[in-house]
């Protein structure tokens, strides 16, 4: 065999191996481009194509930005920059495109550089999955979970209305049925002043007894029994985090955990610190909505703090608290969210301050907030409580 | 005042609500009998008394409701007028289908509950009336002999003397014999006030 004729087969098995690698990428279920350094699109295959809504011809040659979502592209440069001078090998982040026919898609894109034989930045090469029909599931699902959330609690309050009312209206009754009676001796000429006395007597002990009922209620409401028992925080923490990941998701947070290793116990109700803490965890990511997706990170710690406590840190890197709001943050019904009753805070406040410990928060130095709460130790001396 | 033997029976676990309605039941000049539970009601009940039953529905033990269908089942037929603290529309639909006379409110208005009770007390009063008429129509019928009863429910069917005769194959005289011992023994004044008891007899 000569050697013209080695080469010639070597050539057709290297054109047919470039031919199956093109039809993989052609045919791969999701988006996959090639942009060239000055953003300009090179190739595309069918699935980015039908993401877009665009033909291959009328993609190859046309610069990214053009169907780039326009709030995203300073993101896409930035990150494209950061790319091309070597800074990451490569980057994933949510990126929206707009449809040839104005609709929007939802991809997430991983992008990554292609140096020449000499090293230099040659071209970008992009992969694009379609986000769209996920997040509209999710955004169902989220929105389902919430009414169902709502739903529940308006069943609670309407089942705490009703047994409010009978206890009320059990003393209103009698008062006016009295003063009715009363009214009714009186217009016949058959009252005497001794009954009157004594109807007037019972009324006003009826309404001592709407306010003792009242008293009760606003004392339930403080006090809430709780169960207290020993409590491992980190097991407890560790419970809260598959919960807590339902909402990173959503909103496309991470949790990354910092617990101090042999903590003593405390004594506590799980149930409510756990509330505490999924409460402070998702106003955290809350905070952090407007992030880039490798910046949403909230850091949940557990350490020793001072003065034989034990100290629950949730760090964010959200917008951080506005200043001058700091009193007004637990107060109920304060909120800074679109979204919310501006309860949970308050809430949060009062179940910590019932376990004898404190919440409160400080500025990070660089961006967002990081909330504290400490709780005593389980014997660890007295604590004052109320 | 024609109300003078009926009593209002109220029965309401709570003590302030059930001295306040005794309070205004007596000063309408209505007699009043009040009782903390329906047990204790029950305990107390005589049939052939009249009036009315104000009855709370929420009660420890047995509940107005369980009340009302134990009063069912023992044939009363005293008014009840449900009074309650909080607007249960299947409990107020269950208790008017169960024949109720009314389902009201706490708190109410004294001119509705007193209307509401006075109706009560007179509906009883008219239905014991025509129950005592009726068990008196039958046992002025349950005095005739068996061939009298039979001339009656023949009489009433409208068939003259001659067809009862044949019928029952005794001469036209005596027919008319057994007739007047009917009309007089049950008091019947005439044909028609006849017919209208053996109808009122098996009512």
């Amino acid at each position: 065999m000569d050697s013209e004729k080695r080469f010639a087969k070597l050539e057709a098995r290297l054109r047919q191996r470039e031919e199956q690698l093109k039809l993989t990428i052609q045919h791969a279920p999701t988006g996959i481009g090639t942009v060239d350094l000055n953003g300009r699109l090179l190739t595309v295959n069918a699935a980015f194509c039908s993401m877009v809504g665009y033909s291959e011809e009328e993609l190859a040659g046309r610069p990214v930005n053009s169907i780039t979502h326009p709030d995203d592209v300073e993101m896409a440069e930035r990150r494209l920059l950061r790319l091309r001078n070597g800074e990451v090998e490569q980057y994933r982040v949510r990126k929206r495109y707009i449809r040839k026919d104005g609709g929007l898609v939802e991809g997430m894109m991983t992008a990554a550089v292609v140096h020449d034989s000499e090293g230099n930045p040659f071209l970008y090469v992009a992969h694009v999955e379609d986000l769209t029909e996920r997040l509209k599931a999710e955004t169902e699902i989220n929105q389902s979970r919430e009414r169902l959330a709502h739903v529940t609690r308006i069943q609670m309050i309407g089942e705490m209305v009703a047994g409010i009312a009978h206890e009320i209206n059990q003393p209103l009754t009698a008062i006016a049925t009295y003063a009715q009676a009363s009214g009714r001796m009186i217009r016949a000429g058959m009252a005497d002043s001794e009954e009157l006395l004594a109807a007037l007597d019972k009324i006003s002990r009826q309404a001592q007894r709407a306010g003792d009922v009242i008293r009760h209620l606003r004392k339930l409401v403080r006090e809430r029994p709780s169960a207290e028992e020993a409590v491992d925080l980190n097991a407890l923490i560790a419970e809260v985090v598959p919960l807590a990941e339902v909402d990173a998701r959503m909103h496309d947070s991470t949790i990354q955990l910092d617990l101090a290793a042999g903590l003593p116990p405390i004594l506590a109700d799980p149930i409510q610190i756990q509330q505490v803490v999924l409460n402070l965890v998702r106003n955290g990511m809350e905070a952090m909505g407007a992030n880039d997706p490798d910046e949403k990170a909230v850091i949940l710690g557990c350490h020793l703090g001072e003065d034989d406590t034990l100290e629950i840190t949730v760090r964010d890197q959200g917008s951080g608290i506005p200043k001058g709001t700091d009193e007004e943050l637990f107060q109920t019904f304060f909120t800074t969210k679109s979204s919310g009753m501006g309860m949970g805070l308050a809430i949060s406040r009062s179940i910590v301050e019932s376990h004898g410990g404190r919440l409160w928060f400080t500025r990070n130095p660089d961006r967002g907030s990081t909330f504290h709460v400490s709780l005593p130790l389980a014997g660890g001396g007295d604590h004052e409580t109320g | 005042m024609k109300q003078a033997d009926s009593t209002v029976f109220i029965v309401d676990d709570d003590d302030a609500v059930r001295d306040s309605l005794d309070m205004l039941m007596k000063s309408m000049g209505l007699a009043a009998e009040c009782h903390a539970s329906a047990t204790q009601f029950l305990e107390a009940y005589d049939p052939d008394r009249a009036g009315c039953l104000v009855l709370d529905v929420r009660m420890p033990g047995l509940s107005g409701i369980d009340l009302q269908e134990r009063l069912a089942s023992m044939h009363s037929i005293l008014p009840i007028i449900f009074i309650t603290g909080h607007g249960d529309v299947p409990m107020a639909v269950h208790a008017m289908q169960a024949g109720a006379v009314d389902f009201i409110q706490k708190p109410f208005s004294d001119q509705v509950l007193l209307d509401r009770v006075q109706q009560a007390v007179e509906q009883d009063r008219k239905n014991r009336a025509l129950l005592l008429q009726r068990q008196e129509i039958r046992e002025r019928i349950e005095s005739l002999t068996p061939r009298e009863k039979e001339v009656m429910a023949m009489v009433a069917e409208g068939n003259a003397n001659k067809v009862i005769a044949i019928d029952l194959g005794v001469s036209e005289r005596t027919v008319e014999i057994h007739r007047a011992r009917v009309m007089q023994k049950t008091g019947a004044e005439s044909l028609p006030h006849l017919v209208r008891m053996v109808v009122e007899a098996r009512g």
